[in-house]
C-alpha cells in the first residue's frame, strides 16, 4: 500500500469519526435560541453539577434552545479560545463561569460589543455584563468568620485554605472572612491557594500539621467543602481532629454527612447556579427584562440544623 | 514505476525539499478541514478561520522551538513554566511602569536564560534532557508563583500599547499569526539552508559520528534549548497581551501540546528527522480538530479522548512507516 493511499485512508478515517461524533448535533433547526455555555473547569463536583443541572433543565423544558457547552480545562487561555469559538459559531447568549476575572474580561467585552448578551455565573469579570447570577460570597466569608469567632470564644489560631487565586469567589470569601473576624483575637497563621481541590488541601494541611504542633491550631477555614474534607483527612491521620474546628463552603452532601458525623463543624450552602443559570439566559435570549444582578440565597448548616439538611446536599 | 525515495537530505534544494517526508500529512489536514466545512457552516466563517489561525500560531511558536530540541534527540518539558515565568515577569514590569520595548527585551532574555540553564545542564552537566527540563519545569512554576505572589498580575489599563501584540491586527490577520509566520520562515531557512541546520540534524541522527566529524555537539545542543526558551518567552509575552493578565499558571500543559504537535508533524522522537513544515501542519491538524469539535458541540470529555487517540494514531502510523523504509 503506498504511503499516500494509507494516509488518505487515515484522513478519511479521522474525518469519518469526527462526522459520526457530530451527527447528533448537525440536524438543528435554524430558529432555535443558541446559547453558549463556557465553563471554566470540570475538575470539581460543584462545577459538574452546574453544567449538568443547566443542561438537564434545558433538555427537559426548553425545546427551542440549543445549548453548547465548552470546558476550559482549568486554563484561562483555553477558556478564552472556547468563547472565541462560540462567538465565531454565532450565539445569541453567552453563559460563562470565568476561571479568573481578568483573563476573561477582554473576550467578554468582545462578546458584548458584538451584540451578544452575556450572563456570568458564580464568578464575575471586570466589566458589567447583561446579568450576573450567583450567591454572594462576601456574606458567606463574614458568616464563616463570625461562626469561628463564636466557636473559638474569640481567640485562636486559624489556617485558611483558599480557592483559585484570582477568582472573584476566592477574593470575596477571603475578604469577608477577614471582616468577620475583625475585633476578635482570631489570627490567621497560614494561608495557601489550594485551587478548591481536595488533594491540594490535603497536602497543605499535612505540612501545616508538621509546622504547628498539637494545640497550636484551633480552626481551619476552607473556601469549599472539598478542601475542608481534605483538611479533615489530614487531621484524622494525625489524630488531631478533635482539637480543631473545620468550616467549609458549598453544601455538598458529603459535607452534610461529615457534619452529622461530627467531623465538620459547619458549611455554608452555596447554590451551584443551576437551573437558574439557563433559566435566566433563556429569559435574556427572549428579550425579557431581567435584573442585572440576581442573588441566590445561601444558608448556614451546622449541627443544629443538619438533620433537616441531610439528603438535600450537592 | 516506483517512486524515487523521498529521502531528502538537507542538501536537496527546491520546493520539494520543503515538504515533510510524509507529504500525505497535508492531505489529512485538508481532509479534516473539508469535513469540518461540511459539518458546520460556521467553520468557514472568516472570524472562525482567524481564530483557528491564531490557535495554530500560539501553539506553533512553542512547537517550532520544541522541533529544534527534538531534532537533536532531546526534549523540553519546561516550555510551559518558562512561558509562565516570562508572563508574570512581563506583567509585573509593565505594572511597575517600565517601557514596553524594554520589557519585551528583558522578558525575551529571561526566556533565553532559562533555556540556557536547560542547555548547560544537558551539555556540561550531562543530565538527560527529560530530567533536566523536568527539573526546570518544576522550579519554573515555583519561580513564577514567587514573582507573582501566587496571584495573577493584571495589566488592565496599564500599557495599552502592549495590547497590540496579542490582540492587534495587521493586514487582516492577528499579530500573533504574523509573528508565527516570521518565526516559521526563519526556522525553515535555518534548518534547510545553513550549516548550523545540518548540524542539528546530524546530532540527532548520530551524535557520536557528528562529534567525530568535527561538529561542536555541545554548542549546538546548548543552542537548541536556548531557542526553545526564547520562543517560550515570546509566547508568554503574547499570552499576557491577549489575556491582559500574567498568570503564574500560564502555559501549564503546553509542553505536552507542543510535543504532540511536533510528533504528529513527522518529527521523530529518536532525533534527526522532521521538518518545521510538518510541525506547522501538525499544529493545523490539532487546531482544526479542536475547533470543529467545539463548533459542533462534542462533549468536552469526548474531545479529550479523540485528541489523545489522534496523537497515538499519528505516531503509530509513523512507526509503521519507519519499519517499511530501509534505514539509510
Amino acid at each position: 500500500m503506498s504511503k499516500k493511499s494509507t494516509l488518505m485512508r487515515a484522513a478519511l478515517g479521522v474525518a469519518g469519526a469526527v462526522t459520526l461524533l457530530a451527527l447528533p448535533n448537525i440536524a438543528v433547526a435554524k430558529d432555535k435560541y443558541v446559547i453558549g455555555f463556557s465553563q471554566g473547569t470540570m475538575n470539581h463536583p460543584w462545577r459538574v453539577a452546574m453544567v449538568e443541572g443547566n443542561k438537564k433543565y434545558a433538555e427537559e423544558n426548553l425545546k427551542d434552545v440549543e445549548l453548547i457547552i465548552t470546558d476550559g480545562q482549568n486554563s484561562s487561555a483555553k477558556q478564552v479560545t472556547d468563547v472565541e469559538s462560540l462567538l465565531a459559531r454565532g450565539i445569541d447568549v453567552l453563559m460563562i463561569s470565568p476561571l479568573t476575572s481578568d483573563a476573561l474580561t477582554p473576550v467578554v467585552q468582545q462578546a458584548l460589543d458584538a451584540g451578544v448578551k452575556v450572563v456570568t455565573l458564580d464568578r464575575k469579570v471586570e466589566v458589567p455584563v447583561t446579568v450576573h447570577v450567583g450567591a454572594l460570597n462576601l456574606p458567606i466569608g463574614e458568616d464563616a468568620g463570625k461562626y469561628l469567632v463564636e466557636a473559638l470564644k474569640g481567640e485562636g489560631k486559624v489556617i485558611e485554605i483558599q480557592g483559585t487565586a484570582g477568582a472573584s469567589a476566592t477574593n470575596d470569601r477571603h475578604d469577608g472572612f477577614v471582616t468577620g473576624i475583625e475585633g476578635s483575637k482570631l489570627e490567621v497563621v497560614a494561608s495557601q491557594y489550594a485551587d478548591y481541590l481536595r488533594e491540594n488541601a490535603l497536602k497543605f494541611m499535612e505540612d501545616q500539621l508538621q509546622r504547628f504542633g498539637p494545640g497550636e491550631i484551633q480552626a481551619v477555614y476552607a473556601h469549599n467543602d472539598e478542601m475542608a474534607l481534605g483538611a479533615i483527612q489530614a487531621l484524622e491521620a494525625a489524630g488531631r481532629l478533635d482539637e480543631v474546628v473545620v468550616v467549609g463552603v458549598d453544601g455538598e452532601e458529603v459535607a452534610f454527612e461529615a457534619i452529622k458525623a461530627g467531623k465538620l463543624a459547619a458549611t455554608f450552602v452555596y447554590p451551584f447556579v443551576a437551573p437558574e443559570g439557563i433559566q435566566i439566559a433563556y429569559k435574556v435570549a427572549k428579550g425579557e427584562p431581567v435584573e442585572p444582578e440576581v442573588i441566590l440565597p445561601g444558608k448556614q448548616v451546622d449541627a443544629s440544623n443538619i438533620d433537616e439538611m441531610l439528603g438535600t446536599g450537592l | 514505476m516506483s517512486q524515487t525515495s523521498t529521502m531528502t537530505t538537507a542538501r536537496t534544494r527546491g520546493l520539494r525539499a520543503l515538504l515533510p517526508k510524509k507529504s500525505g500529512l497535508i492531505w489529512v489536514l485538508i481532509g479534516l478541514s473539508a469535513v469540518a466545512a461540511l459539518i458546520s457552516p460556521a467553520f468557514l466563517n472568516p472570524v472562525n478561520l482567524t481564530n483557528v489561525l491564531r490557535q495554530v500560531s500560539l501553539f506553533g511558536i512553542v512547537s517550532v522551538g520544541m522541533t529544534f530540541v527534538i531534532l537533536t534527540k532531546g526534549i523540553d518539558l519546561s516550555v510551559g513554566s518558562i512561558l509562565g515565568v516570562c508572563a508574570v515577569t512581563a506583567a509585573t514590569l509593565l505594572t511597575m511602569g517600565w517601557p514596553v520595548a524594554v520589557v519585551v527585551v528583558v522578558v525575551l532574555l529571561v526566556g533565553v536564560l532559562q533555556g540556557a540553564v536547560n542547555g548547560l545542564g544537558v551539555t556540561w552537566g550531562g543530565v538527560p534532557p527529560f530530567i533536566m527540563t523536568l527539573g526546570v519545569m518544576v522550579m519554573g512554576r515555583g519561580l513564577a508563583m514567587m514573582i507573582a505572589n501566587g496571584q495573577p498580575v493584571s495589566i488592565r489599563g496599564v500599557a495599552e500599547e502592549f495590547s497590540w501584540l496579542g490582540r492587534g491586527d495587521m493586514l487582516g490577520l492577528p499579530v500573533p499569526v504574523w509573528i508565527f509566520l516570521l518565526v516559521a520562515a526563519v526556522s525553515i531557512f535555518v534548518l534547510r539552508f545553513t550549516a548550523y541546520g545540518r548540524q542539528v540534524y546530524a546530532i540527532g541522527s548520530n551524535a557520536e559520528a557528528a562529534r567525530l566529524s568535527g561538529i561542536n555537539v555541545k554548542a549546538v545542543e546548548f543552542s537548541v534549548y536556548v531557542i526553545s526558551g526564547f520562543l517560550a518567552g515570546l509566547t508568554g509575552l503574547i499570552f499576557v497581551s491577549r489575556l491582559t493578565v500574567g498568570e503564574p499558571t500560564a502555559g501549564t500543559g503546553i509542553e505536552l501540546e507542543a510535543i504532540a504537535i511536533t510528533v504528529i508533524g513527522g518529527t521523530s522522537l529518536f532525533g534527526g528527522e522532521g521538518t518545521i513544515v510538518g510541525t506547522i501542519i501538525g499544529a493545523g491538524i490539532l487546531a482544526v480538530l479542536a475547533n470543529i469539535m467545539n463548533l459542533v458541540g462534542v462533549s468536552p470529555f469526548t474531545q479529550q479522548i479523540v485528541k489523545g487517540a489522534i496523537i497515538v494514531g499519528a505516531v503509530l502510523y509513523e512507526m509503521q512507516q519507519r519499519k517499511r523504509r530501509p534505514k539509510a
